[in-house]
């Protein structure tokens, strides 16, 4: 029989065209939906906290403190137990079912955990509570962890034809631009109407409503989704050994290339525009004033990415968006300093700098679509080819994904607290109430506009090294894409020979 | 679902990705069929959408005059997006819902969201009148761009419709806003320029409204 398979396949091996498409209708619509749900937030759990938890907040820090420390311990195995996972439906798909349920239990158990412990003023520093929260946000945290992986590694093998993939990530990028700030914005509309008396709902009924409504949601089409998407990337029979994962991330340039430079991003440091809106404009709705009239073109720029992708390389785009903001805003400092850097300065005046920072959104909303869809491109395609120069063709995608986002974690875990630090450097009178000293408002507005900049440019000279060229990629993709075939029908021999001699035995 | 090989029932939460009783791997078996097999359905599939973006490029965007009833869809938008202006004695008014809304513009200087409406109970008839132009000039526009998407000329032309009288009535409701939101606010304002800005809409209507009728013919004659 597997002689029959092999006669069969090997004779029509260039049937499985790379060009093809190969998700259905269904599977194109559960991957946009799924996409639109994860990008759909239960709220702000701090906030939950203070308004209706009511845990001490030193607690609450301090719970959040180990689990921060629990993010960066789990990374080191997730990857792990996802790569050597191997089941009919694939290494992925699972985690989403598996996920699912235990995911929505216990997010709705964190936000029903208002109505569980008392919340007066003398239950404020409860240990029940304390320990309840803990474990809640402990287990949030695994969950996500693996649920994050698990998308990511399924996007990467839905399809072998990369233009595809490309496709669905833009596609699902452009509808989420449209659809998923408008349950933000109607949350956020019912909860000043509560705090204005206008609707009449207290903070436990809103909060554990919304985290319901959206649970269901989120799991139904988690549900819908794992049934209509499937793997089609081969992965290896043998399970991967955990130092093939690190050896494979080191020995492929185009994975170290983005490793080092998503490392050395993690260093960016800066103050927040907020604290410039807030403190020198006077008006902390200033960036959504200058982003609303761009919005629009956010979600067309989608349209174009095909066309700049025929103009120009993965790599050049990559390069290009991730530090267009650096250009932008260096731009805008130099406009913010005409008529210097006192009271006179443009950085001073709301309309000035409205019709500096509006242009800047126009062009940055133009190149949104290659923003968000060109990055991940070059994430899995460093993955695919990690496979290619792997001599048995063994994926190793979750010990990439988790290692990627551990070196991240280790580096902004740290650097978070640097923001205060530098604010109080320059003077930053925490307690003065929008009435900084025009010194400070300049140390504000450079260090929101030139401190990213810098810091950007870091990564950026690693990232010209990147060696997957478009002929490159061509090679990679069509050789892949034979080998998968052949490597496919080399497993089922390996078996079949296995299963017949063991029934020999 | 039973094994492809041997016939062995797998039940639902048995994940193994061999059949264990003849271990046949069931992830990996006649995969590069199935993947042949999916791609046609998915070519089939993707034709839909195909043909979706291709109708709306024809109808919506290929020449001038299609491309001048696309923009006049959102010129209701846009128009509700610019101030109001009104002379009192000389001294100009503006108002601007969009910097209103965030806390620039006159009248809400905290943002609407933040404001408290209790002082402003006499604005409130206005900020109806508002949010249900807005309301209507947004279905006017989504109505012109989602209907080329339809193949059905019928359910294009209705879509049509509704658009065109959504951006009429916006329009209508817009200048009635104005009117009364600049009275609510002074009394003595006699001229506005919402007046104009109403007629300017207007005009740009009948223009979207006289581009429909040969494009749907030009769109019958397609189906």
């Amino acid at each position: 029989m597997a002689e029959t398979l092999r006669t069969v396949e090997t004779d029509d091996v260039n049937a499985l065209d790379i060009s093809k498409r190969y998700v259905n209708k269904k599977g194109i619509i559960a991957f946009i939906l799924y996409d639109i749900a994860n990008s759909v937030s239960t709220g702000n759990f701090e906030r939950f906290n203070t308004d209706a938890l009511k845990l001490k907040a030193s607690l609450f820090t301090l719970a959040n403190t180990i689990v921060g420390i629990w993010d960066i311990i789990n990374d080191t195995f997730t990857g792990v137990i996802i790569d050597k996972t191997r089941t009919r439906f694939g290494k992925f798909r699972p985690y989403l079912i598996a996920c699912a349920l235990p995911a929505a239990t216990i997010g709705l158990l964190k936000w029903f955990g208002c109505y569980i412990f008392p919340t007066d003023a003398a239950a404020e520093a409860s240990m029940a509570k304390f320990a309840f929260t803990l474990i809640c946000l402990f287990l949030s945290e695994t969950i996500n962890t693996f649920q994050g992986v698990a998308k990511t590694g399924l996007l990467a093998t839905m399809t072998p034809n990369p233009e595809e993939r490309i496709w669905l990530a833009a596609r699902a990028a452009q509808l989420s631009a449209v659809i998923d700030n408008i349950p933000g914005i109607i949350i956020n509309l019912i909860y000043d109407m509560m705090i204005q008396k206008k609707i009449h709902i207290g903070y436990k009924g809103f909060y554990t409503s919304v985290a319901s409504v959206v649970t269901v949601v989120s799991v139904s089409l988690s549900l819908y989704f794992f049934m209509n998407v499937k793997e089609r990337v081969v992965q290896s029979i043998e399970k991967p050994k955990v130092k093939d994962g690190f050896i494979s991330i080191f020995r492929n340039k185009p994975m170290r290339i983005l490793l080092i430079s998503e490392f050395l991003g993690a260093f960016s440091v800066s103050v927040d525009k907020n604290d410039y809106f807030i403190d020198v404009l006077g008006m902390s709705s200033f960036g959504t004033l200058t982003e609303v009239p761009a919005a629009p073109i956010s979600v067309i720029s989608y349209g174009w990415i095909n066309a700049m992708r025929r103009k120009f390389s993965n790599k050049f785009l990559w390069i290009l968006t991730s530090h267009m903001d650096a250009v932008i805003n260096i731009v805008a400092f130099l406009f913010g300093i005409i008529g210097g850097t006192g009271k006179n300065g443009w950085y001073n005046q709301r309309w000035k700098m409205f019709f500096v920072l509006f242009p800047a959104e126009l062009v940055r909303k133009t190149f949104w679509g290659v923003k968000n869809v060109i990055p991940g491109e070059v994430l899995y395609e460093s993955i695919d080819y990690c496979e290619w120069k792997d001599p048995a063709g063994v994926r190793n995608e979750g010990v990439i994904l988790t290692a990627r986002g551990l070196m991240t974690k280790l580096v902004s875990n740290t650097t978070g607290s640097l923001k205060a630090w530098i604010k109080s450097l320059f003077g930053y009178d925490y307690y003065s109430s929008g009435a900084q000293t025009q010194k400070v408002k300049f140390s504000l507005f450079a260090l929101s506009f030139m401190l990213p900049a810098v810091m950007s440019l870091l990564s950026v000279f690693p990232k010209f090294f990147y060696n997957i060229t478009p002929e490159v990629r061509n090679q990679m993709y069509s050789e892949l894409q034979t080998r998968r075939e052949l490597v496919t029908l080399r497993k089922i021999d390996a078996m079949e020979q296995k299963i017949s001699e063991e029934e020999n035995v | 679902m039973n094994c492809p090989v041997c016939g062995t029932k797998i039940k639902p939460w048995d994940w193994r990705q061999n059949c264990k009783k003849c271990g046949t791997n069931l992830f990996l078996h006649d995969f590069n069929n199935r993947l042949r097999a999916e791609s046609v359905q998915a070519e089939k599939d993707f034709l839909w959408w195909t043909n979706m973006t291709a109708q709306f490029m024809d109808y919506g965007v290929r020449d001038k005059l299609s491309l001048a009833r696309m923009i006049s869809s959102v010129i209701p938008l846009i128009i509700l997006c610019m101030p109001v202006i009104a002379f009192n004695g000389g001294k100009m008014i503006y108002l601007n819902f969009l910097l209103d809304a965030f806390g620039g513009g006159n009248f809400f200087p905290e943002g609407f969201g933040l404001a408290d409406m209790k002082q402003y109970t006499y604005l409130m008839p206005a900020f109806i009148l508002l949010a249900l132009s807005l309301f209507a000039a947004t279905l006017a526009f989504f109505s012109v761009v989602v209907g080329p998407a339809f193949m059905n000329f019928r359910a294009a032309a209705i879509f049509e419709l509704i658009g065109a009288l959504c951006a009429v009535v916006g329009t209508v409701l817009f200048n009635f806003f104005s009117v009364s939101a600049l009275s609510a606010i002074n009394p003595s304002v006699t001229s506005s320029f919402g007046l104009y800005i109403y007629c300017a809409v207007m005009i740009a209507e009948t223009v979207f409204m006289l581009c429909f009728v040969p494009y749907s013919k030009k769109f019958k004659a397609l189906n």
